[in-house]
C-alpha cells in the first residue's frame, strides 16, 4: 500500500504534505523496541479486578525491578502464571488474582521466581 | 592496544526455548535442523545424555534413555529476535559490538575502567536477566597474553571462545573478514590444539607464537 501524502495531484497540492507524521507507531508508545520488552497474551481471567480480561496482550518488561503491588509475570515450578507481587513479613509473595488460591513465597531455589513486571496493556476489542 | 571479547550464548537455540517456557529449566533440549532432521542444539542435560551435534533424529529418537528429551522444531524468528535482545544490551555496555554469528559476538573491551572480570560478570547477568539467555564471555588481556574466560563451560567450548579470543587479539588489524576465515577453518579441524595451528598456518608464523596447552587453558606467547 501506497503511503497517501498529496503533494503529487493534478489539482492543488496539499498544503499538509510537508507534515504528515504516518500512522501511529504503537512499538513506539509502548517501547516494544527495548531489549527487555515483551508482549505476553493472557490466558484466563483471574486478574478482572484489576481490568486484565482473557485474551489481553500485555507489556512486560524483564528489566525493571517489580515492587510491591505490581502485577508480574512469575514462573512457578515450571508453569508460567500472572500474579500481584506483595511484600510481606520481610519476604515477597505471588498473590493470585483468584481468591482461592494460597499465595506463593518467591524463591529461586524452588524454582518460584519473577519473570518480568507487567509495564502496559493492550486490548483489541474492548 | 586493543582488547577483543568474545561472548557466547549457551546452547543459543535451546535457552530461547526455555526462556518462555520455565518447564523446560531442567530437562533436557534438543532443537532440530529444518525438516526435523538432526539436532543441532542440545542442553547440558542433552549432550549428557549422549546426544550429538548433527545426529539424525529419526535414528536416535527411539532410545530409551531419550524418552525424557524435549525437542523442538527450529523457530527461527524468534532467535533472530532473542539475537537482537543481546546485541542490545551489550551495546549498553561495551561502546562496540560485532556480532560473529546467531549466537556469538565479538566485544571492544578497549579501555574500560574497573575490573574487567566484574565487567563481564555484570554483563552476563544483564543479559540473562533481559533475556533469559545464559552466556559466557571469554578475553585476552593483552600485557599477559592470558586468556581468561567466565562462565561455566565444558572443556571444548572454552577452549573455542579463549581461542577466538586470542585469534582477534593476535590478528589485530588484519582484516575482518580473514580472522573469520581463519576461525572457520579452525573450528572444523577437531581439537584445540590443531585449531590454533590451523589458525596460524604456516610453519614460520607458528614458531612465532609457541602454543601451550594446559588445564583446559589455552595460552599463547609473542
Amino acid at each position: 500500500m501506497h503511503d497517501y501524502v498529496g503533494d503529487r495531484t493534478t489539482g492543488f497540492a496539499s498544503p499538509a504534505a510537508d507534515a504528515v507524521e504516518g500512522p501511529i507507531d504503537l512499538s513506539q508508545i509502548l517501547d516494544l523496541r527495548k531489549p527487555s520488552r515483551y508482549p505476553v497474551k493472557v490466558r484466563g481471567a483471574t486478574f478482572t479486578a484489576r481490568s486484565i480480561l482473557d485474551g489481553d496482550v500485555l507489556i512486560v518488561d524483564t528489566a525493571i525491578p517489580a515492587k510491591s503491588g505490581d502485577l508480574v509475570i512469575a514462573s512457578n515450578n515450571g508453569a508460567a502464571i500472572l500474579a500481584e507481587l506483595r511484600a510481606k513479613n520481610g519476604s515477597w509473595w505471588l498473590i493470585s488474582g483468584n481468591d482461592s488460591h494460597e499465595p506463593i513465597l518467591i524463591d529461586p531455589t524452588q524454582d518460584v521466581d519473577i519473570w518480568a513486571t507487567v509495564t502496559g496493556i493492550v486490548r483489541e476489542k474492548p | 592496544m586493543t582488547i577483543y571479547g568474545l561472548i557466547d550464548c549457551n546452547s543459543f537455540y535451546c535457552s530461547c526455548q526455555r526462556a518462555f517456557e520455565p518447564r523446560l529449566k531442567h530437562l533436557p533440549v534438543v532443537v532440530l535442523s529444518n525438516n526435523d532432521g538432526c539436532a543441532i542444539a542440545r542442553t547440558r542435560e542433552a549432550k549428557n545424555l549422549g546426544i550429538k551435534m548433527g545426529d539424525p533424529w529419526h535414528i536416535v529418537r527411539e532410545q530409551r534413555k531419550l524418552s525424557s528429551v524435549q525437542w523442538y522444531s527450529s523457530n527461527y524468528p524468534l532467535y533472530a529476535d532473542m539475537s537482537r535482545r543481546v546485541y542490545q544490551v551489550l551495546l549498553e555496555h561495551v561502546p562496540r559490538v560485532e556480532p560473529y554469528s546467531i549466537d556469538e559476538m565479538f566485544l571492544d573491551l578497549t579501555g574500560l575502567p574497573g575490573s574487567l572480570s566484574e565487567r563481564c560478570e555484570a554483563m552476563r547477568t544483564a543479559v540473562e536477566q533481559t533475556t533469559k539467555i545464559p552466556t559466557c564471555i571469554g578475553w585476552v588481556l593483552p600485557s599477559l597474553k592470558e586468556a581468561v574466560h567466565t562462565g561455566v563451560k565444558d572443556g571444548a567450548d572454552l577452549i573455542k571462545e579463549e581461542a577466538k579470543a586470542e585469534l582477534a587479539n593476535l590478528l589485530h588489524g588484519v582484516a575482518l573478514y580473514v580472522l573469520l576465515g581463519l576461525h572457520r577453518f579452525c573450528i572444523r579441524e577437531g581439537s584445540a590444539i590443531t585449531k590454533a595451528r590451523a589458525a596460524f598456518g604456516t610453519q614460520k608464523t607458528r614458531n612465532n607464537y609457541a602454543v601451550n596447552w594446559r588445564r583446559n587453558l589455552c595460552f599463547f606467547h609473542a
